[in-house]
């Protein structure tokens, strides 16, 4: 099963609808509520991500029997430093973002903490492909 | 044993006075009413008792069960368990010692606020905090709507709960400790508590956490209002009773922001059970961060806007604050009646854990959920997606997820029923058939 989202940089107004409507789904399924969170945080966090670093991106996730695959495609100005990017606390979050809570430099290391597989590959300039993978057990 | 014949609900449909609107399909937080064949129908399995359905209900026909008033005569100890919303409820010009003495005419011999118990549920809810540092936020398990709407819609904040039963639980083990060590007869003790909502009747009749409720039986409030009144009106020159009341934070541990005024980490509190849900959304997704305890409460305001206070919930509330603010001023340092068994009842405040009981998956088994997952989905693009609850459902979504779940049928919708009659698939005599089906009785020729 597949489903997608577009993101706009910049609107924090609906940042989570994607990942909100992604747990609706997973809830549908049955799956352990557990996984459920794990997944829906990694997603939450990523969005977030593009509507504070990036311009604009979509969601692509694929739900298999096994598998929760999510795919975060954005164009935006790419992380330059990917170690630097993933180490707690590490944030280049403008003071406008901060102000609305954001900017912790936790988003990234809750991913990876939230998700059995994490991929990120980055073009400076131009944007980020982030994936997301856990496992379904049953 | 499934989970509908378990969880007793407080909340029931007389049949005879449903007219089958849907006022009551629209605002149930769980999605959980249809009406068929013209009348309203709660899923059990759904339910949360929050009372929603009864406050929009044009023709009353959402009932709360209630107990015989009768049934406290078969005990010789006879305890009213009165909370300070009841209190509350009266008029400022009415003493609360003819509250007291009008109970005691109306059989009880013993009259006792559920907020005595709040000293030591506010000691166990600190200790509980501290003690369980890697959860966060935890949650009051003050409101059972609350608590119910977790198990049911948010199955994986249920670790979030506080384990620390709630003051009425610490008082009524309380009376029922304090009666048997006066010498009464165990047996012969009888604690009714006097509800401001079905929740907390569902509470008592299928307790969470507890194997089983501390109290003897519940009345409802509005029920004992009245009488109460008319007590003290037909007895004027009522005996004044002793009594003593609650300390002032307690007085207030009902309304809203009751519970977090007595707390000293980053706490909120969120009313009305759309606010509560939409809140909790946002929680289990991770997009909250930052706060220690949340009190919630499924009534707006607190339990001064619980369905069986009845009357208006800012005078309630108005009346409990001057209450409260009274009792702070003269201040007289009373020892409150719990003390001496502080030790018993810290060790009895424990909540076993609460089970999640999710109410939203399509199947068991997650190849089957995704099949059905897939076609709900092409069955919702098929309808108009305006949510009219004509069908009978909530919404176009949840008509779609009833015909997936062979609980409804896409016929129900009167729209598709005219694009089917206009391609010649029905006649109109089906049509009809159909919307009878579901308003049977309103469509008249
Ligand atoms: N999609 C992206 N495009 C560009 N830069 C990004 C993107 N995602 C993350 N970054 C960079 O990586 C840094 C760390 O990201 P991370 O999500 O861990 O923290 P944050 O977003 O700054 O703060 P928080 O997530 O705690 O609110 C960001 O500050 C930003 O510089
Ligand atoms: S807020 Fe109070 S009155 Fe309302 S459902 Fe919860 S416990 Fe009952
Ligand atoms: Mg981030």
């Amino acid at each position: 099963m597949d489903l997608d989202y577009n993101i706009e940089g910049g609107d924090f107004t609906h940042a989570g609808e994607a990942s909100s409507h992604l747990k609706k789904i997973l809830k549908s399924l049955n799956l352990d509520s557990g996984l459920i969170r794990r997944t829906v945080v990694s997603m939450y966090e990523a969005e977030v991500n593009v509507v504070a670093h990036a311009w604009s991106g979509d969601i692509h996730v694929n739900i298999r029997p096994d598998q929760i695959h999510i795919t975060i495609t954005d164009s935006g100005p790419g992380i330059p430093d990917l170690e630097l990017a993933m180490q707690k606390g590490y944030s280049t979050a403008s003071p406008a973002v901060r102000e609305m809570g954001f900017g912790a430099g936790m988003g990234l290391p809750n991913i990876k903490e939230n998700s059995d597989f994490m991929d990120i590959t980055s073009k400076p300039g131009s944007g980020t492909i982030m994936k997301i993978v856990n496992q379904i057990k049953r | 044993m499934t989970a509908s014949n378990y969880f007793h609900h407080a909340l029931y449909v007389d049949t005879t006075q449903c007219n089958g609107c849907v006022h009551c399909v629209r605002v149930c937080p769980t999605e959980a009413i249809r009406v068929k064949s013209g009348c309203a129908v709660i899923e059990a399995d759904k339910c949360v008792d929050c009372g929603n359905c009864f406050r929009v209900c044009p023709v009353k026909a959402i009932k709360v069960e209630q107990d015989d008033l009768s049934a406290i005569f078969k005990y010789s100890v006879r305890v009213a368990l009165i909370p300070a919303v009841f209190i509350g409820r009266f008029s400022q010009d009415i003493k609360i010692e003819a509250i007291y003495s009008a109970l005691l005419k109306i059989g009880f011999t013993y009259v006792f606020e559920v907020e005595h118990g709040v000293g030591v549920v506010a000691d166990g809810i600190r200790s509980y905090i501290s003690g369980n540092p890697d959860i966060r936020p935890l949650i009051s398990s003050y409101c059972p709507a609350v608590i119910r709407l977790i198990q049911v819609r948010y199955p994986s904040l249920t670790d979030h709960i506080i384990r620390v039963k709630p003051p009425v639980d610490v008082s009524a083990l309380f009376c029922k400790k304090y009666f048997a060590d006066q010498g009464n007869d165990p047996e012969q003790t009888g604690i009714f508590y006097v509800t401001p909502c079905a929740a907390k009747i569902a509470a008592f009749k299928s307790p969470v956490g507890e194997s089983k409720s501390p109290l003897t039986g519940v009345i409802n409030l509005d029920f004992l209002y009245n009488k109460v009144l008319a007590t003290i009106y037909q007895d004027r020159d009522s005996v004044s009773t002793e009594f003593q009341s609650p300390s002032a934070a307690a007085i207030k541990w009902s309304l809203t922001r009751g519970e977090v005024s007595c707390s000293s980490v980053r706490a909120l509190a969120v009313d009305g059970i759309h606010e509560v849900s939409d809140f909790l959304e946002k929680l289990e997704g991770g997009q909250i961060k930052g706060i220690d305890f949340l009190e919630m409460k499924a009534c707006q305001e607190g339990c001064p806007g619980g369905i069986l206070t009845a009357g208006n919930t800012f005078l309630t509330v108005e009346n409990m604050e001057r209450r409260s603010a009274m009792k702070s001023h003269n201040c007289s340092c009373q020892v409150s009646p719990l003390h001496y068994y502080q030790g018993f009842l810290s060790e009895s405040v424990t909540l076993g854990p609460v089970e999640p009981r999710s109410g939203l998956k399509l199947d068991q088994d997650i190849e089957i959920a995704m099949a059905k997952l897939e076609s709900l989905r092409k069955i919702e693009l098929l309808l108009p997606g305006i949510d009219c609850s004509a069908c009978g459902a909530p919404t176009c979504h949840s008509l779609a997820e009833d015909i997936v779940l062979d609980k409804g049928s896409i016929s129900q919708c009167p729209f598709m029923d005219l694009l089917s009659l206009n391609r010649g698939q029905i006649t109109a005599v089906d049509a009809l058939d159909h919307a009878e089906n579901v308003w049977t009785g309103r469509i008249k020729d």
